[in-house]
């Protein structure tokens, strides 16, 4: 089963990895200690763009190398089962089965679990992309993810932040940027960028008589203070005063809530702040428990969990926004896929080529955008993975450009080489 | 002035007991005013010699934590997490081994085992872990802290060791052994090192006791192991009993030089600067191999150092900054308290980091978390957090609000305020309100300083 290591994948792979330590090295030098800076030296960036900005853009990232082959199933493919004995998503005409994949296009389906999605593919509003990702051959998390969140270039800032720095829309909002995650993500490095928790939740807690004089005061003391806090507090104070609007509007009733998760958190939250018109233009939002190395189930089991949560949210998210998706972009990606092949522990191991979701009014879906290589062994690349044939920058890339009204597409992706797809309407 | 500017010590020493300590307290400062730096330094680095009855009788009061392995099978996953979490909080509070207490957070963090995974039965294996472990070595040997980390159930199971075997190979831990435990990311080895050392390490495995399924211990599964010849880093390991085997790889990893730039980057980042200086890194990488990893004398080097002597402020970790505060003003804590809550709000809760890889160690991670840091500034400050008291009347009852200002400000920063700090902090006072009630004054005081600029690095 297992393919020979070709150690040219591995020498490739070093020389365009990211040291997480020498990007961080940008960030204080000596014995001074330097601002973050709103974009970093290692990339020559144009001036900005100015003009408005376009769709306000959500981006949901799958932590830790989410399964793509069992979220859109391949299920014209007879190796993905050949392959997977115990894993497999059963094919949509599969009667023994209690529960089949959801054909979309007679080649690839859906996982049962994202049955709340069908109605936006058909709808033209839900588009996927497969055999996609970073060309990079790590199979490391955390080099994988911070490659992807940088763009796979050599500089310490991400996509989402170059893309902020160069594009001029006059929006000066301390929720321009915001990330709902414990901390802030690798792709808004190098950004004024906000971690939210919660609309209501953000607020200093100190009695109403005592809040004024009490953030004037710090206003004081960390306007005076190094770059590094300077522009954490003011971006805090500013964003504390917008909260306290926010949460005054008041809410709508779905037909399909949000689920009591984090992620349908995250996302009510966002929808909060769109229709509240606060000047978000990107959110991103981490969703983890990917790794699914045991134990992973198929139709049933841990990832299915997962998947249905990550439906039902999207599906709330939609309802909610509807008037409003044509200007909002959701993308969902991970960075990398898991192996072809099942693993001895009921998983898969990590992998290459995976799927992303784009959903919008902007995104020419109903459709699977995939230059399928096909999972025949002489196909797979590596260690036995799906390939890839679509760089996820050439996603990005047109998301950027034709819904973020961004042009400076050189900046965001340096070296790189673009590719239209027609993922993207226009 | 003094409260809008990063922290600057007064003097080496004051570094000292700042940066290997969770917080200098009064005590801290004059103690080592009376023995200096080198003693002061040398007993922690000999922490058996330290008395730490206190914290060992406030902790005999909840003794799940000590409990022999036949009463923690016999827990709930919460009750285990929670003694856990309260054992790490008043020993990082209270304990007098606080170098000790600071290095065991490092190597938890650098050997990091989340327990949200398979959560029922981690419980009482991250206690075992702790105890066993982590704490057997902190201030020990690398060379053995490694071995009995990759032979633990508790990591075993984290990075999916457990269903490692031959014919069927789980790569989790070979992988993290190799990235982050030892060489790092660019430590030199290649996709094929990694399937080679999974296969070292097929059949390691735990047993679950059948009548308590919350509970393992580690089993050598010699029929799932993989005995053929393994090649690794260009050495072939042909080694028939399988601990031999493991022992072989391991020193063989540790005397890579990757290994010690890596472990040396870390320490150096840890206590002196976020971007390390390259020289001191390469002596103490240098010493590492020179001395198989001995932690202690890796310390003393660090702490004696120019680099340290001359080190930037370095901004305290949402952890840090909480328990800081805490010993800063020698509050009292008692076992059913908010801390843990506070730690998510902060973003950093203890033993939650869902990776291998611990928490990041640099500034620009945590820079912008200031609303929960201000937050709990005028919670502890109002005395409004759950089961933490403050002993404001031994250091602040009688006398001037201005003289308990400054007795408050030479708590928290080791120096006095200067014009400018004291003047704003007065003037931010002079509300009618504020005027009227001491107590009340005095807690906008210490939130303000609590929440300024200077407290959030050290």
């Amino acid at each position: 089963m297992s393919q020979p290591h070709c150690d040219e994948y591995d020498k490739l792979s070093r020389q365009q990895r990211v040291h997480r330590q020498q990007r961080l090295n940008a960030f204080t030098h000596g014995a001074e200690l330097a601002a973050v800076p709103d974009w970093l030296p290692k990339v020559a960036l144009a001036d900005p763009h100015v003009g408005p900005s376009g769709d306000t853009l959500v981006c949901i990232f799958l932590r830790g190398g989410a399964d793509g082959l069992n979220i859109i199933v391949p299920h014209g493919e007879r190796h993905y089962y050949d392959f997977r004995p115990n894993l497999n998503i059963p094919r949509p005409d599969d009667r023994k089965q209690h529960a089949r994949t959801v054909d979309l296009d007679g080649f690839f389906g859906l996982h049962p679990a994202l049955a709340p999605l069908l109605p936006i593919y058909h709808a033209t509003d839900l588009g996927i992309v497969h055999a996609c990702g970073s060309p990079d051959e790590t199979r490391s998390h955390f080099a994988a993810q911070t490659l992807m969140e940088t763009g796979v270039s050599d500089s310490y800032s991400g996509w989402l932040a170059r893309h902020l720095a160069t594009l001029d829309s006059g929006n000066a909002s301390p929720l321009r940027a915001i990330a709902l995650s414990g901390m802030l993500t690798e792709s808004l490095f190098g950004a004024k960028a906000t971690v939210l928790r919660g609309v209501a939740q953000h607020k200093l807690q100190v009695g109403d008589a005592r809040r004024a004089p009490i953030e004037d005061a710090l206003s004081t003391l960390y306007g005076d203070t190094e770059a590094l806090l300077a522009g954490a507090a003011e971006q805090t104070l500013a964003t504390l005063a917008l909260m306290r609007q926010v949460n005054a509007i008041p809410r709508p009733t779905l037909s399909r809530p949000y689920p009591k998760d984090k992620l349908g958190h995250a996302l009510q939250t966002v929808a909060q702040l769109v229709r509240a018109d606060v000047g978000v233009e990107v959110a991103t939002i981490d969703f983890g428990g990917w790794d699914t190395h045991a134990a992973q189930g198929g139709v049933t089991g841990g990832m299915a969990k997962r998947l249905a949560i990550l439906a039902e949210a999207l599906a709330a998210f939609y309802e909610e926004l509807e008037p409003l998706m044509q200007r909002i972009t959701v993308v969902v990606m991970s960075e990398f896929g898991r192996r072809v092949h099942e693993n001895g522990s009921g998983g898969t191991d990590h992998g290459h080529g995976n799927m992303m979701l784009l959903m919008g009014k902007g995104i020419n879906g109903g459709q699977v955008h995939a230059d399928w290589p096909g999972l025949t062994p002489e196909a797979l690349a590596g260690p036995g993975d799906l390939d890839i044939t679509t760089d996820y920058r050439d996603v990005l890339a047109e998301l950027v450009r034709k819904r973020l009204k961004n042009p400076n597409l050189s900046a965001i992706f340096p070296h790189f080489q673009f590719a239209e797809r027609g993922i993207v309407l226009g | 002035m003094l409260l809008s500017q990063p922290l600057h010590y007064a003097s080496t020493a004051d570094r000292l007991i700042g940066r290997a300590t969770f917080g200098a307290t009064v005590l801290d400062r004059r103690n080592i005013k009376a023995v200096g730096a080198d003693a002061w330094l040398n007993a922690q680095l000999t922490p058996v010699s330290i008395d730490d009855g206190d914290v060992d009788s406030w902790l005999s009061q909840h003794p799940l934590y000590l409990a022999p392995r036949a009463r923690l099978r016999r827990e709930s996953r919460q009750k285990l997490q929670d003694s856990l979490r309260l054992h790490t909080l008043a020993r990082s509070l209270y304990s007098s081994r606080q170098l000790f207490e600071v290095m065991v957070g490092f190597w938890s963090n650098h050997f990091n085992i989340a327990l949200q995974k398979h959560p029922q039965r981690m419980a009482s294996m991250r206690i075992l872990y702790d105890r066993d472990v982590i704490r057997t070595h902190a201030l020990g040997n690398f060379r053995l802290l490694l071995g009995d980390v990759i032979t633990h159930p508790a990591m075993l199971l984290y990075l999916d060791n457990v269903r490692n075997r031959v014919r069927a190979p789980n790569e989790n831990l070979a992988r993290e052994l190799l990235e982050l435990h030892t060489l790092g990311i660019d430590g030199g080895y290649t996709h094929t090192d990694i399937d080679e050392v999974a296969r070292i390490l097929t059949g390691w495995s735990t047993i679950l006791n059948t009548e308590k399924p919350n509970f393992a211990t580690v089993k050598q599964h010699v029929g799932q192991h993989d005995k053929q010849p393994k090649r690794i880093l260009g050495e072939t390991i042909a080694i028939a009993d399988m601990s031999a085997e493991l022992d072989h790889l391991l020193d063989l990893l540790v005397d890579q030089p990757a290994t010690g730039q890596h472990i040396a980057a870390k320490l150096v980042r840890h206590f002196v600067a976020d971007d390390p200086p390259q020289r001191l890194v390469n002596e103490i990488a240098t010493e590492f191999r020179h001395r198989f990893g001995n932690v202690d004398s890796l310390l003393r080097t660090i702490f004696a150092s120019p680099e340290f002597a001359a080190a930037p402020p370095r901004l305290k970790q949402p952890h840090r900054y909480m328990l800081s505060a805490l010993r800063a003003l020698d509050a009292h804590v008692a076992p059913e308290n908010g801390l843990n809550n506070w730690l998510f709000r902060l973003g950093q809760p203890l033993y939650m980091w869902p990776a291998p890889d611990g928490y990041p160690d640099e500034a620009v991670a945590w820079a912008d978390k200031l609303l929960g840091r201000w937050n709990f500034a005028v919670k502890l400050a109002h005395n409004q957090l759950r089961g933490v008291t403050v002993p404001w009347e031994s250091f602040a009852a009688t006398g001037a609000v201005d003289d308990a200002i400054e007795a408050l400000a030479q708590r928290l920063f080791g120096q006095a305020l200067d014009d400018e700090s004291r003047s704003f902090i007065q003037q931010h006072l002079s509300s009618k309100r504020l005027q009227k009630q001491r107590k009340r004054a005095l807690s906008e005081a210490t939130a303000l300083m609590l929440a300024s600029p200077a407290f959030q690095w050290y």
